[in-house]
């Protein structure tokens, strides 16, 4: 029993090694393959389009992972939520680096400084220019065209919206606004006269 | 503590606009010294001073090597000549001008000073000169008293009641014999007093006689040795007595003049001078040398029949000599001879060539008359022998010295009398650029410029020596541009016409205040205002002045091209002008803008009550069309019949008629007190906005009705109320002022100051009121400010129709008057004004200025909001009072000895400020005249819209290259750093 035990191990060890063995062969076998899969200098000129892809990188399944597990593509309602819920979520993100802006701007004062001025015009050009972009930011997807990319845009503008307004109501704060009359009336005429008396003295 | 650091920081603020740099010192300015016209001047014996009283009423002495200025004294406002003596024992200058006699030392010290009792009018002085047994004195006659004072101190030795009955100028006259005496007459009268000097030594006046005369006597009188003699009345005998001896009434002998020198043509002026042996006569031309007896009988020694001037006779070397100055027939020079006055031998004659100006002359040569003639004598350094020199002043202003055949020195005091200026473009460089010369001087290449470059990055990191910060100064001067003779784009470069009283015109460079051309009149054509007539808007086209001579006989208009000086037309008036009114709105012809006159005529005296007559100037169907279709109704408004009532008048149609229009009088107010001051707004005052917006944004209408005149009134001038003078109620005595609508005579607003006097200073600009008046509790000026807004109830502003609507400035009219709100404050002033007026800038945007001329004849300039009536009194202010930049309130106003506008710089006697604006709004000029010149350039509001005249290019240019030259360094060390890492890794 002994004597078959000791057997036994000693066959393990020479299964394994020829177990061994064969790997190295099979890989070795495999080398020849990877002869085409190689990198130099030249291939790096970023102009020279070289398509490599590492070993077991198939291209049809990385594509399309679904499609691989399932053949037919279904719409799931599932992800359609969510992607929902993602641009909602977009659409109020800037929210909170709304209400710091208009914080730290309350906290500048009215007075007119350098960096009161330069506040108040990023208080204003900042919502400007996100709203100008709100439709590179909510792009309409192609592929999931029941998708309601309006309310969330809406919601994104009218969140800038509230900072645009913060900036006006603080550039009326600093007097930087025409909203009196009498923004208008410093530069009316004199009024001429009809008779015109001359000193002779 | 804190009240005091804001203000001192709003005094940086405000103030910092006319202060400067001291290397900034003449780049913008130029200061011009003289002394005036001189009347009378003395060499000094043996010092090289020559002293001399001009009609500026100023003295001085001039240093007599280069007639430079050694010192100068003005002895008050009058215009003048003070009376003057140098006594030449003692080394003082003895004066006497305003009640005042005083005396100087050669340096200028004041010796000492002693009031002059009695009028104000000009005392005669005489100097009793020393001799073996008798000191120096100066005797003085005022009022018919005569006063014998001791010339090292000013005590009064004597005093004598000479001619207490006769109120009328007395002369005195002094006998330059072994016995002193004095004799005082009074012109027109045929009696004279005698005084002995009974004691020479001591001084002390003695006997007093009465001499009597067939003929009523002139105020030319004189004394020899033993003589006095005197022109009578009417000019045509020449009376004479003896006074040797004169223990009982003598009276004088009269001979006629055509008996006794038969050559001398009759003349209005004769003068005579006594000598020790008789008297000089001198009729312009023409003078005779007489010999006069003890016994009072003339003779003729020698006429000189070309004779121009005369002097007063001189003892050197126990001789007595007088010059006698001559038109040498050759080269139109001059000739001095130099005769001795006991037998009239003529002991030097030197020829010297007349005097040359150095710009360019036009039209008539200048005629150099003179006016003045004293001689001195100098001991010659070769052989030890005496010669003679003499100064010439002449009427046109020019004072010479002449010695050994040259003219030594000349000063041209001209400018000293300006009456009148101007400021005119100059040409543009492509057009008549050649009218005027171009500025000589230095050779400038590219060299020069680029070693003042160096220069100047030098001073200013502060590396440069001595030397080269003059050299930078003297190279800053050559290659400005300021001196070049054309017009630039800001407007800055400026010809500037002044005409003088002794009937100069002369065109001055603002630049550096030299003479580009300059013209002179005879005395009989000499013009007395200066005008502008005619600008155009192209630059092919010179400007034109209109100068006029007001006084009958030999008025006229003439106008003149500016920038050439040649008379374009003559036009013969065949009336007098009383007033010159200009109408400020310009007649436009094709490119010219022609300006528009009423000449006030002169009335006769029998019609003074009549009203007044008007003619145009130009007088053409033209400008008649002009003036009716501009002015609707035309008003003017000038003296009544006394000096507290104004009247105004209204002007007939002035369409049709042709000639002299007359004018209806409409209004008359008459004051209960003399009239202190007026002032009125310049109807041409540009006004950017007619509202004053609050910190609160609330809107106040500005009171801007340019036919506001400004009346001030109270006790006269100069005159002694009773009441000040026992100093019981001071506040009986009050200054009250008014405002006048001068189209309906209607009074706006009246306010009064008790306890207050005269003199009263005013200004009035935009809606505001300066004006200056005396407190005499506290003896300090005090300034009133007043702001005036409409205060129409119910006025509403509507920003679209103002927007959209053309109408909606409505035309206001005087006949229907909106009520005023006066603002007002007071304060105490520290300077004491003699005149205000304001800056003035192209679109009147920037803040304005008050000038104001102070008695030491400085110019101050006030900010405006130091003397804004709603400065809050209180010391913190609210937000709001910040941001309007109200200061708190104070009862003194602040001096800072930054804002005088005239720097470190005494502009003696100023008689006028002319502001005139440049093209950049933030600058204006300022030309002061007295008898020194004062040229600057004024910002009220610092130069926010330019950069400074000598900004420094070329460190800027240095800068940049330094900094261009480093990135691209830099960019090469951070490669090979960035290269160096990657290897190592």
């Amino acid at each position: 029993h002994n004597n078959n035990q000791f057997a036994y191990v000693i066959g393990g060890f020479i299964r394994a090694a020829v177990c061994q063995h064969c790997c190295r062969l099979a890989a070795i076998h495999k080398m020849a393959d990877l002869k085409t899969w190689r990198l130099d200098f030249e291939t790096l000129i970023p102009d020279r389009k070289l398509q490599i892809d590492p070993p077991g990188y198939d291209f049809s399944v990385a594509k399309d992972p679904v499609g691989m597990l399932s053949s037919s593509k279904p719409r799931d309602r599932n992800t359609m939520a969510r992607k929902q819920q993602a641009l909602f979520a977009k659409a109020t993100a800037p929210l909170k680096q709304v209400g710091m802006m208009c914080f730290m701007a309350w906290m500048f004062g009215n007075s007119i400084q350098i960096f009161s001025i330069f506040m108040t015009f990023n208080l204003i050009s900042a919502p400007i220019s996100a709203i100008m972009s709100s439709g590179e930011v909510f792009k309409r997807d192609e592929e999931w065209k029941q998708l309601d990319v309006l309310t969330p845009r809406l919601l994104y503008c009218l969140v800038h919206g509230g900072q645009l307004i913060f900036g006006l109501y603080k550039l009326s704060a600093m007097r930087l606004l025409p909203s009196a009359s009498s923004d208008f009336i410093s530069t009316m005429p004199v009024p001429p006269l009809l008779e015109h008396a001359y000193p002779a003295l | 503590m804190k009240l005091i650091l804001f203000m001192l920081a709003a005094l940086a603020a405000v103030e910092g606009a006319t202060a400067m740099f001291e290397d900034q010192a003449g780049t913008y300015d130029w200061y011009r010294q003289h002394i005036g016209l001189v009347s009378s001047a003395s060499f000094h014996p043996s010092k090289p001073r020559v002293c001399v009283a001009t009609a500026q009423s100023v003295v001085g002495c001039l240093n007599l090597r280069d007639g430079s200025l050694v010192w100068r004294k003005a002895l008050g406002s009058s215009t003048s000549s003070p009376a003057a003596l140098l006594l030449p024992k003692s080394s003082s200058y003895v004066t006497v001008a305003e009640g005042y006699l005083r005396a100087f030392d050669l340096e200028g010290n004041l010796l000492w000073q002693r009031k002059v009792p009695g009028s104000t009018a000009v005392p005669s002085l005489a100097g009793l000169a020393a001799s073996d047994d008798a000191q120096e004195r100066i005797l003085l006659l005022q009022d018919g008293e005569l006063q014998l004072l001791d010339p090292s101190d000013g005590t009064v030795l004597g005093t004598e009641k000479v001619l207490s009955a006769l109120a009328k100028p007395t002369k005195i006259a002094v006998g330059s014999g072994s016995r002193g005496f004095v004799i005082a007459l009074n012109s027109g009268s045929s009696e004279a007093i005698l005084v002995e000097l009974q004691d020479p030594k001591l001084g002390r006046l003695g006997r007093k006689v009465e001499i009597e005369s067939p003929l009523s006597l002139s105020d030319a009188v004189s004394a020899s040795a033993n003589t006095v003699a005197a022109l009578s009345h009417d000019g045509k005998a020449l009376c004479v007595t003896s006074v040797r001896g004169a223990e009982s009434a003598v009276r004088f002998t009269c001979t006629q003049l055509s008996e006794l020198v038969p050559e001398l043509p009759a003349s209005e002026s004769f003068r005579v001078d006594g000598t020790s042996g008789g008297y000089v006569l001198f009729g312009n031309p023409g003078a005779a040398l007489l010999a006069a007896d003890e016994e009072g009988g003339l003779k003729l020694v020698k006429y000189f029949p070309a004779a121009i001037s005369v002097s007063s006779e001189i003892r050197a070397d126990n001789d007595a000599f007088f010059g006698v100055l001559e038109d040498s027939a050759a080269g139109g020079g001059i000739k001095l001879s130099v005769v001795r006055s006991s037998n009239g031998d003529v002991v030097q004659v030197e020829s010297f060539p007349s005097p040359t100006p150095s710009e360019r002359l036009v039209g008539p040569a200048p005629v150099f008359a003179p006016s003045g003639l004293v001689l001195g004598t100098f001991i010659r350094k070769k052989d030890k022998s005496m010669g003679f020199r003499a100064l010439v002043s002449f009427r046109n202003g020019l004072t010479v010295l002449l010695q050994q055949g040259v003219i030594v020195w000349s000063r041209d005091e001209s400018l000293a009398s300006i009456t009148d200026t101007l400021f005119v473009d100059l040409p543009a460089k492509q057009a008549n650029g050649t009218a005027l010369e171009a500025a000589g001087g230095l050779k400038i290449d590219f060299n020069t410029r680029l070693r003042y470059q160096i220069l100047g990055a030098k001073v200013q990191l502060k590396l440069n020596s001595q030397a080269e910060a003059e050299e930078f100064l003297l190279l800053r001067g050559a290659l400005s541009d300021k001196n070049t003779p054309f017009r630039d784009v800001n407007g800055f470069r400026k010809l500037l016409v002044a005409l003088t009283s002794t009937g100069r015109l002369a065109a001055l460079h603002n630049g550096d205040g030299r003479l580009l051309w300059s013209r002179s009149f005879s005395q009989d054509a000499m013009p007395t205002k200066l005008l502008p007539w005619r600008g155009y808007h192209d630059i092919q086209h010179s400007p034109e002045i209109l100068l006029l001579r007001e006084t009958q006989p030999g008025a006229y208009a003439a106008v003149l091209n500016a920038h050439t000086g040649e008379q374009l037309w003559h036009l013969p008036l065949t009336f007098g002008i009383a007033k010159v009114v200009p109408l400020h709105t310009p007649m436009h012809e094709g490119s010219a803008v022609q300006s528009v006159y009423l000449l006030v005529e002169q009335a006769e005296a029998a019609t003074v009550e009549a009203e007044p007559v008007l003619r145009l100037l130009p007088d053409s169907l033209p400008s008649r069309k002009h003036v009716a279709t501009s002015e609707r109704s035309l008003h003017f408004f000038m003296q009544g019949h006394d000096s507290r009532t104004l009247a105004g008048y209204r002007l007939a149609a002035i369409e049709h008629s042709s000639g002299a229009v007359p004018a209806i009088l409409s209004w008359q107010v008459h004051f209960a007190d003399s009239v202190l001051a007026v002032a009125y707004r310049n109807p041409t005052e540009p006004i950017q906005s007619s509202v004053k917006v609050l910190s609160d944004r609330s809107i106040k209408y500005k009171y801007l009705n340019p036919n506001l005149l400004f009346v001030a009134t109270g006790i006269a001038n100069g005159v002694p109320s009773d009441s000040v003078a026992a100093g019981v109620d001071s506040l009986s005595n009050e200054v009250t002022v008014h405002l006048l609508d001068t189209v309906t005579g209607r009074i706006l607003h009246r306010q009064s100051h008790l306890g207050a006097r005269g003199p009263v200073t005013a200004v009035l600009t935009e809606n505001a009121v300066l004006y200056y008046f005396r407190d005499i509790d506290t003896g300090r000026f005090v300034a009133t400010s007043m702001e005036l807004y409409d205060a129409s109830p119910g006025r509403q502003f509507n920003v679209l129709d103002y927007l959209f609507n053309p109408n909606s400035t409505q035309p206001v009219s005087s006949l229907k008057p909106t009520p005023v709100e006066v603002q007002t404050q007071s304060f105490f002033s520290r300077l004491v004004p003699t005149a205000a007026t304001v800056t003035r800038t192209e679109q009147g945007i920037t803040a304005k200025q008050l000038l104001i001329v102070t008695n030491t004849d400085q110019v101050y300039a006030l900010d405006r909001r130091w003397v804004d009536p709603r400065r809050p009194k209180k010391q913190k202010l609210t937000q709001d009072e910040m941001e309007e930049g109200l200061v708190p309130y104070q009862d003194t106003l602040p001096i800072s000895p930054l804002s005088f506008a005239t720097l470190d710089r005494q502009v003696l006697g100023i008689r006028g400020v002319n502001v005139e604006p440049t093209r950049l709004e933030s600058t204006c000029l300022m030309f002061v005249h007295g008898v020194d010149l004062f040229y600057t350039r004024l910002a009220p509001a610092k130069g926010f819209d330019s950069l400074e005249d000598d900004f420094n290019y070329a460190l800027l240019l240095a800068a940049l290259v330094g900094l261009a030259g480093g990135a691209v360094i830099l960019q090469y060390m951070a490669k090979q750093t960035s290269l160096n890492q990657k290897w190592k890794c």
